[in-house]
């Protein structure tokens, strides 16, 4: 078991260290430079010179990766460039905290009432339930998050006012004045979220409710209930950690599109105005830290499975 | 050294070549009465910035990510446009030039304060000339102001400035109009960034980009209480976001909005939609030194073709001016009406007279780096078909654009902002000019402009910087369909944002 639990966490270690490669080359690709990207048409021959000089980009590509990703190994993630002598870590430290704040709350209210939903629907299976819950799921999962935040913002903070439409707060504001804020963007990602996660409980209901051991229970005239919780559900659960991972990871991402309509200031939103600015140095950052996130809950999930799962337990034991 | 001395009777006929603005100016008449009598107003005005500069802004007007538009509440220039596109005075009240053109005198206005205390005098003008043309603060308007001779801006006596130009410029007071000229404290340094200590309408009160900003009012204002008694600049960077927030009752007023954001305030009664013309324009470049468009008649016929009323209602929804081909907007002072109708018949007889009866095959680089440009582009190889051109549109990514096909290839899309007819017939159509896009050269047109800079008489200049649009609208590279307006909703309550010009100081709210 600790030596899988080892053997997991470099697997996520190599592949942290694919990906940053794979971010450097992908900045690499741009057309023309970094410089001519950020000077756009202010780029005479000496503005060129003086910022490929200030971004080393006159030193030799591998030089420069293995400065970039030592650098952020150790902690010094460079500088923003279109922010002037601003460091990269409390610019994204500050803002990922509320992103995630964000994520917490989404996941901690949605996860809990996709899983409550999602085993309704298989008890129910082609029942008056189970075709509503999975009707509204569908429809949450093929709308997308910008046009739910949108719906959400009209309904909620134009027609009937009650909540604030978009964040008016800045990045350093206490947890307290950016809750208001916070409830509808964190609603939309919840839609969508548990949507995915609803369905995922759902078929690995149905399934367990066929299995042959649920059937010899019924027949050993336990009750409906018993089988139910005690055999039904935490087999039925087991498969779903991974759909949650995935879908907790991929907050991360929908967080981008979200936090731009709400003007929430998370690293979504960092992640928006840094591409707009060709500001690389920062990109680079929030794709590592988004890679980072991802894997971390991956990582988690598989540990989790282990733990949960007799049967894997006992043959990495 | 002439600080120029003369009777009244001459002054008087001196000021008259400055036209109108001067006249006033000199009478002593101010614009603007210092009215101890107007109430304070009351309320607090929302106001929404784009967060340029991702929550960067600094409050110094010098700085390249200047905090708009915080910088125009609390600081004043020496000049501003009034609402028929001349200056008239502000932290100035008159001023005059020798007559070469070379030598400025401003008279500054007395009793100012600044929000700290301190008396506005001559030493802040300069102080603020000297910290623009800085090296180390990489202002964009060290360019424009590049005229003076930095080192011989005096002060003859505490409220007069004489500023000595490196070559003659009639219109000089045109380019203190450049937001980095608003005037800050002798001295300040850095802390101008984050203080924002100025002489205007409002002061400082917090200071958060990303969040709120908010300013109060100055209620010793020299030209009197500002009309409302708070102004909050909340900071939403996403144009949708921005169009939420003011229906949902968030902010007030928006500025620089979208024709579909506008499609959709309409639908609500409360608000309402300010349309403003701009000198905004996008344009199609022909290289003038390359085949086929070194020969004007097959630039003229590629004007012809273009259709430019249907451009604006397709293109612009409507929101928008019809341009003739030079870039000095309906605005300007000096603007000259060019009308270019769509020919087809007489383009294809150019073309014909340049050998071109077969037709002609030409490729339109584009990019959605302007949101005006692939429509545009659309729409220009329909109406060149018409006569026998065919256009090929190539659309490229918005990276690179301005490095790899701009000023590259010889027939592509470009688009720049508002400028003054003497600052953009020089910075883009001059030759040799570093954003002279359709590498045009053109002795007479730039004759023009250098005697249009030495003629201090107004109507001969006028007459000048016309002729120069006129040689350039039939001669030169440049395709320009349009102007495109400024697009602004407000509250119905907020009063006082009709107008191009308009000031934040006599902005009220109502009910």
């Amino acid at each position: 078991m600790v030596w899988y639990v080892v053997q997991r966490c470099i697997g996520a270690l190599m592949t942290l260290f694919i990906v940053a490669a794979v971010i450097f080359a992908a900045t690499e690709l741009l057309p023309g430079d970094v410089a001519t990207a950020l000077l756009g048409r202010d780029a005479t021959p000496k503005r060129l010179a003086q910022v490929r000089a200030q971004l080393r980009l006159d030193r030799p590509v591998s030089e420069r990766y293995w400065a970039w990703f030592g650098g952020f190994v150790q902690g010094d993630w460079g500088y923003s460039l279109a922010r002037p002598n601003q460091a990269i870590i409390p610019l994204v430290g500050e803002r990922l905290l509320n992103t995630m704040w964000l994520a917490f709350i989404a996941a901690s209210v949605g996860i809990p009432i996709a899983i409550m939903l999602g085993v309704i629907a298989g008890l129910y299976r082609d029942h008056v339930p189970d075709v509503v819950i999975s009707v509204i799921a569908l429809v949450g999962m093929s709308l997308p998050e910008f046009v739910i935040g949108s719906l959400l913002m009209l309904v909620f903070g134009v027609m009937w006012a009650i909540l604030p439409a978009i964040t008016i707060v800045p990045p350093n504001a206490s947890f307290g004045q950016l809750l208001p804020s916070m409830i509808l963007p964190a609603w939309t990602l919840m839609i969508v979220m548990v949507a995915y996660i609803l369905r995922m409980v759902r078929s690995s209901m149905i399934d367990v409710l066929q299995s042959e051991y649920v059937q010899m229970a019924y027949l050993k005239g336990m009750s409906r209930q018993m089988v139910i919780w005690r055999y039904a559900i935490p087999t039925a659960l087991l498969p779903s950690i991974n759909a949650i991972a995935l879908t907790v990871a991929w907050l991360i991402g929908g967080v981008v599109v979200v936090e731009t309509v709400f003007n929430f200031p998370g690293i979504g939103r960092l992640m928006t105005a840094a591409v707009g600015d060709r500001d690389l140095p920062l990109v680079q950052a929030l794709g590592l830290v988004g890679a980072a996130f991802y894997i971390g809950v991956n990582l988690v999930a598989d540990i989790a499975t282990l733990w949960l799962t007799p049967r894997l337990r006992t043959q990495y034991w | 050294m002439a600080v120029q001395n003369h009777s009244r009777r001459e002054f008087l006929r001196k000021v008259a070549f400055l036209g109108m603005t001067s006249v006033l100016a000199a009478c002593g008449s101010m614009p603007v009465a210092n009215t101890a009598d107007k109430p304070a107003g009351s309320g607090t005005l929302r106001l929404v910035h784009t967060l340029e500069w991702a929550g960067k802004e600094v409050l110094s007007p010098a700085s390249p990510n200047r905090f708009f538009p915080t910088i125009e509440l609390l600081y004043n220039r020496l000049v501003r446009m009034n609402e028929a596109g001349t200056l008239v005075p502000e932290l100035a009240t008159a001023w005059k030039s020798n007559e070469a053109a070379t030598e400025w005198t401003f008279t500054l206005r007395q009793n100012v304060r600044f929000h700290n205390g301190a008396s506005f005098t001559a030493k802040d003008v300069i102080y603020t000339l000297q910290n623009v043309m800085n090296p180390a603060i990489e202002s964009p308007g060290a360019a424009v102001l590049e005229i003076v001779d930095a080192k011989k801006v005096i002060a003859p006596d505490d409220f007069t400035v004489v500023f000595a130009l490196k070559q003659p410029h009639a219109d000089f007071p045109l380019l203190l109009l450049h937001y980095a000229m608003y005037i800050i404290p002798d001295g300040i340094g850095e802390k101008i960034n984050t203080t924002g200590i100025g002489t205007g309408p409002f002061k400082l009160t917090q200071l958060a980009p990303e969040g709120v900003t908010t300013v109060v009012a100055n209620l010793e204002y020299w030209a009197g209480k500002p009309g409302v008694a708070q102004v909050d600049i909340v900071g939403i960077a996403d144009t949708e976001a921005r169009t939420a927030a003011l229906l949902a009752n968030q902010i007030d007023y928006v500025e620089a909005t979208s024709p579909d954001s506008v499609d959709l305030i309409k639908q609500k009664s409360d608000y309402k939609i300010y349309n403003l013309p701009s000198g905004n324009w996008p344009v199609f470049v022909m290289k003038t030194d390359e085949a086929p468009f070194d020969d004007n008649r097959v630039r003229m016929a590629m004007k012809l073709v273009v259709d430019r009323e249907a451009m604006v209602t397709s293109v612009l929804k409507g929101y928008g001016k019809v341009a003739g081909d030079h870039p000095v907007w309906p605005g300007d002072q000096y603007y000259l009406d060019v009308k270019r109708p769509r020919d087809v018949a007489k383009a294809k007889a150019l073309l014909a007279e340049a050998g071109h009866a077969t037709g002609l095959e030409v490729t339109l680089y584009t990019s959605a780096i302007d949101e005006n440009m692939i429509p545009m582009t659309v729409m220009y190889k329909e109406m060149a078909a018409e006569a026998g051109i065919i256009v090929t549109i190539q659309q490229e990514p918005a990276d690179g654009y301005w490095n790899d096909i701009w000023m590259k290839k010889p027939f592509c899309c470009s688009s720049w902002g508002e400028r003054t007819a003497d600052q953009v017939l020089n910075e883009v159509f001059r030759t040799g000019a570093t954003w002279n896009e359709t590498f045009w050269q053109n002795a007479a047109f730039d004759g023009l402009l250098d005697e249009a800079r030495q003629q201090l008489d107004e109507a001969k200049r006028k007459a000048l910087y016309q002729q120069a649009q006129q040689l350039l609208a039939d001669e030169g590279g440049a395709i320009i369909p349009f102007f495109t307006d400024g697009l602004s909703a407000a509250h119905v309550r907020v009063k006082g944002v009709d107008t191009r010009y308009f000031e934040y100081s006599n902005v009220t709210l109502q009910g």
